[in-house]
C-alpha cells in the first residue's frame, strides 16, 4: 500500500486517539455517555458551543452569523463560535481534535464519514422518533446511521445527475433520455465528433474517478459494502461491470480520460466539450459567474443515471450532515442548536446561500431554491438518491486510497481483475484494522 | 610608409587572423544568441504560471471558460481584488501571516544558528550522532508529526487552564504560541546553518580564544557575522514557510482573529464550486510580499546556497 500524507495522519492518529481519550477521562469533564436529550426547552439552555463546519465559506458566513446563528443566540442565549475548516482539511481538524480531545460540539461533515466517527465513539446518538418525526426520505437517511442507529441527520445535500446540451443530442437525432447504461452509452458514442466527447464522466467539478466509480456501482445494482459494514462488496459483479462499462466508453472515445477537467475548473461541459456529462447540483454558482447563459431554462437537460440492471435509476448523493459530539460538554445546547439548523426556513436559509440541496421538499421557496434549475431536478428526485458513498467504519481509510485504484485501471496501468482484488485487500486491509 | 605588424605565431597571413577572429567573434555571438533564447525561455516557462495568476486575477469570470480563452484579457476586471479583499478579513489574516512569518524568521535565526554553529564548530563527543539524528529529522514528514506535536501543544501544563500535568484546558491551542513555537527551530534550518559554519576558518576561533573572547562572543561577533548570506538565506526560507503555512495554523486555532492568509485564499474554493477570479487576485495578493522579498534578497540568496553547497 502507498504511504500517502492521509495515510500517515490516520495512523498516527490511531494511536493518538486512545492517550487523548485518555487525556480526556483524567480532565473529568466530559463524559461521552451522557444521552442526547432532543427535547430541552429553549429557556433551559445556556453557555456556548463550538460548530465544525466546512460549509458557508466566503460571503456565504455572513449568512451563517446573522441569519443562522444570530436568531438563536437571541433565542436561547447560547454562544456559537465557528471554526471554519476547508473541506480538503477536515479530516485532518477532526482527528486531531479527536486526539486532543476538543473536539467542537456540533460538527459538520460529509456522506460516509458518520460510520467511521461513530464507531470511535466521537458521535452522540440521536434518538430514533425525532429522525422519524421529521418526515425525511429513507434515502437521505441511509448514510446517517451505523449499527442500526441514528449518528447524524442531512443538512445540505450536493446531488449529482447527467446534464446535457439539448441541441447537441437534437443534432444527432436523440429526442429523449437514455433508458439504460447500454443506451447511455450507445448515444455517447454518436454524440462523440467534431471536438466535443460524449459523455464527461470523470471530471472533479462532479466528483472523482471513485466517485464515478461508486456512482455506477449503485447503477448496475451493487453497494460498496455488506450491511454491517464489515466485508466489503464493491469487488464483486457490480464492481467487475461499472469498471468495465468506463473502460469500453474510452474504447469507443464515448468518453475521453484526457479531457477531464480538475477540481473547480471550468469543465469540458461548460465549455461545450462535452455534450453530456456528470453534473452536480453544486455547480450551480460556478455556472452562474462563469457560463451564465447555461442558467437559463431550457439551456441544459437532465436525466438520472440509468441503471444497468433494469432498476431504477440513480443519483448520486453527496452532501453536508451534521452531529453532536460524544464528547460535547453542553449537549443540549448542541442538540437544540442542531435542531435549529434543520428548522425549514434555517434550511431555506443556508440553501439559498451555499447552493445546496436541502434534505427536504418541504421548505418555503425563496428566489435562491426558485432560480436553480439543477436544485430543483434534485429535489424533485430526491427518493432515487441511493447512490451513497461509505457504509462501513473503516471508510475514512479507503476513501482516501480507492481513488488512485479505480484511476491505476483507467489508465490501463492494472487489469479489471487486478483493479478488484485491489479494492477488496485495501477494504480487508481497513475493516481489519477497525 | 610602412606599417608594422605583429608577426602571427602561426605565421599566418593578417587577412587569415582577422578572418578567424572574426569567425571566432561570431561563433561566440551566436553561442551567446543561444544562450540568451534557451535562458529567455526557461525564464518565461518559470514565470508563465506567475504570469497567468496575475492575468487571470484581473480577467472577467466568464472569460476563464471560453473556448478558446483570449491570452490578454479584454477587460481589465480590477474589481476582482476589492470583491476578493472584501470576501474575508483579509487585513487581519496578512497581520497574522507577517507576524507568524517574522517570527520564524527570527527563531529559526537565532535558535537554528546556535545549533548549526555548536555542531559544526564544538568539539564533544555526541556532535556526529546529533547532526545525524538532525538529519534524519528532516526526512519525517510532517503528516508523521502533526499529532503528537499537536498534543504536546494541547497538553501544555499551566496553560489555558492546564494543570501541571497538562489536562484540564486546552493548553497552547487557539493561542500564538501554538502558532509561533513548534515552527521555531526546524532540523532543516540547523542543517543548512552547520554548513555555512563549517566553511569558516577555524583558525578565527582559536585565535578569538587565546584573545580571550568568550565562546558565546566568537558566535556572535567573529563567526556569525562571516555567514551573513546564509543568514539571510534562513531568515528568507523560514519566512517564506511561514507565510505559506496553512495545515497547522489551520489545526491548533479556531478563532476568525488567528487564522492566516493561506486560510483566507482557501474560502474562494467550495466543494464543488471555484472562485477562479478572486482565488488568482488573493493568491497574486500573497505572493507579492514573498516576490518583493526575494527580489531585494536574491543575490544574498543564490549566494547563501552556493556557499552551503546546496543548489
Amino acid at each position: 500500500m502507498s504511504l500517502t500524507r492521509r495515510t500517515l495522519l490516520a495512523a498516527s492518529g490511531a494511536g493518538a486517539v486512545a492517550l487523548g481519550g485518555a487525556a480526556c477521562g483524567s480532565g473529568g469533564a466530559m463524559d461521552p455517555s451522557v444521552p442526547l436529550d432532543i427535547d430541552v426547552a429553549d429557556a433551559d439552555l445556556s453557555g456556548a458551543i463550538g460548530l465544525l463546519t466546512p460549509d458557508f465559506v466566503g460571503d456565504d458566513r455572513a449568512v451563517l452569523d446573522d441569519d443562522i446563528i444570530a436568531p438563536f443566540t437571541k433565542r436561547t442565549g447560547v454562544d456559537v463560535s465557528v471554526d471554519q475548516v476547508d473541506w480538503n482539511k477536515l479530516n485532518e481538524k477532526i482527528s486531531t481534535g479527536i486526539a486532543g480531545g476538543i473536539i467542537a460540539d456540533v460538527i459538520m461533515t460529509g456522506v460516509g464519514w458518520t460510520q467511521p466517527f461513530a464507531e470511535k465513539g466521537i458521535f452522540a446518538e440521536i434518538p430514533a422518533d425525532f429522525i422519524e418525526g421529521l418526515g425525511y426520505d429513507e434515502s437521505v437517511l441511509v448514510s446517517t446511521r451505523y449499527d442500526g442507529r441514528y449518528y447524524s441527520l442531512p443538512q445540505a445535500l450536493d446531488l449529482r445527475f447527467i446534464g446535457f446540451h439539448p441541441e447537441l443530442l437534437e443534432k444527432k437525432g436523440i429526442d429523449s433520455a437514455p433508458e439504460s447504461l447500454d443506451e447511455l452509452a450507445q448515444a455517447a458514442a454518436e454524440l462523440t465528433g467534431d471536438g466535443v466527447v460524449g459523455l464527461d464522466f470523470l471530471s472533479g467539478s462532479a466528483g472523482s474517478a471513485r466517485q464515478a466509480f461508486v456512482f455506477l456501482l449503485y447503477a448496475f445494482g451493487g453497494t460498496m459494502f455488506s450491511d454491517d459494514g464489515l466485508a466489503p462488496r464493491l469487488h464483486e459483479e457490480p464492481g467487475r461491470l461499472a469498471l468495465q462499462w468506463m473502460l469500453d466508453c474510452m474504447d469507443t472515445g464515448a468518453i475521453d480520460y484526457s479531457i477531464q477537467a480538475a477540481e473547480g475548473q471550468p469543465s469540458p461541459f461548460q465549455q461545450k466539450k462535452a455534450a453530456m456529462s456528470l453534473v452536480s447540483t453544486g455547480n450551480w454558482p460556478t455556472w452562474q459567474t462563469m457560463t451564465p447563459e447555461l442558467c437559463e431554462k431550457g439551456a441544459v437537460g437532465t436525466f438520472l443515471l440509468p441503471s444497468g440492471v433494469d432498476a431504477d435509476p440513480v443519483m448520486f448523493q453527496g452532501g453536508t450532515f451534521i452531529s453532536i459530539s460524544s464528547l460535547s460538554k453542553n449537549k443540549d445546547a448542541a442538540a437544540g442548536f442542531m435542531k435549529h439548523m434543520l428548522e425549514p426556513d434555517i434550511l431555506g436559509k443556508a440553501s439559498a446561500a451555499t447552493g445546496k440541496v436541502p434534505p427536504t421538499p418541504d421548505i418555503p421557496e425563496t428566489e435562491g431554491i426558485r432560480s436553480n434549475l439543477l436544485m430543483a431536478f434534485g429535489l424533485e428526485n430526491l427518493p432515487y438518491a441511493g447512490a451513497t458513498e461509505g457504509g462501513s467504519a473503516a471508510y475514512m481509510e479507503v476513501r482516501s486510497n480507492l481513488d488512485g485504484i479505480v484511476e491505476t485501471c483507467l489508465t490501463g496501468r492494472a487489469t479489471v481483475d487486478q483493479t478488484l482484488a485491489d479494492m477488496k485487500k485495501l477494504c480487508d486491509g481497513a475493516i481489519s484494522r477497525i | 610608409m610602412t606599417t608594422d605588424h605583429a608577426p602571427s605565431i602561426s605565421g599566418t597571413a593578417p587577412s587569415a587572423t582577422r578572418a578567424r577572429d572574426h569567425s571566432l567573434r561570431r561563433r561566440k555571438r551566436t553561442s551567446n544568441a543561444l544562450v540568451l533564447a534557451f535562458l529567455i525561455a526557461a525564464s518565461v516557462i518559470m514565470a508563465a504560471p506567475f504570469l497567468w495568476m496575475a492575468i487571470s486575477s484581473i480577467r472577467d469570470p466568464t472569460e476563464l471558460a471560453q473556448v478558446p480563452m483570449p491570452l490578454i484579457p479584454k477587460d481589465l476586471r480590477l474589481e476582482n481584488y476589492s470583491e476578493a479583499l472584501g470576501r474575508a478579513p483579509f487585513a487581519t489574516y496578512a497581520r497574522n501571516s507577517l507576524i507568524l512569518a517574522t517570527a520564524a524568521a527570527a527563531l529559526n535565526v537565532v535558535f537554528a544558528s546556535a545549533c548549526g554553529y555548536a555542531l559544526a564548530k564544538l568539539r564533544f563527543r555526541l556532535a556526529p550522532a546529533v547532526f545525524g539524528w538532525m538529519v534524519a529529522c528532516i526526512m519525517i514528514p510532517f503528516y508523521a508529526t502533526v499529532i503528537p506535536v499537536f498534543l504536546m501543544v494541547r497538553h501544555m501544563p499551566l496553560f489555558g487552564g492546564n494543570t501541571l500535568m497538562g489536562v484540564g484546558g486546552t493548553g497552547w491551542i487557539d493561542t500564538w504560541w501554538a502558532l509561533i513555537v513548534p515552527g521555531a527551530v526546524s532540523p532543516f534550518m540547523v542543517f543548512l546553518f552547520r554548513q555555512f559554519y563549517v566553511s569558516t576558518p577555524s583558525e578565527l576561533i582559536e585565535a578569538a580564544r587565546l584573545d580571550g573572547v568568550s565562546e558565546f562572543g566568537i558566535y556572535t561577533r567573529i563567526i556569525t557575522p562571516l555567514i551573513r548570506p546564509g543568514l539571510l538565506t534562513v531568515a528568507l526560507l523560514s519566512f517564506e514557510a511561514g507565510w505559506n503555512n496553512f495545515l497547522w495554523p489551520l489545526l491548533v486555532t479556531t478563532s476568525d482573529s488567528l487564522r492566516v492568509i493561506q486560510v483566507g485564499i482557501a474560502s474562494f474554493r467550495q466543494e464543488a464550486s471555484t472562485d477562479w477570479h478572486l482565488l488568482m487576485a488573493g493568491t497574486t495578493l500573497a505572493a507579492v510580499p514573498m516576490i518583493v522579498l526575494f527580489l531585494i534578497f536574491q543575490r544574498y540568496f543564490v549566494q547563501g546556497f552556493a556557499a552551503s553547497g546546496i543548489k
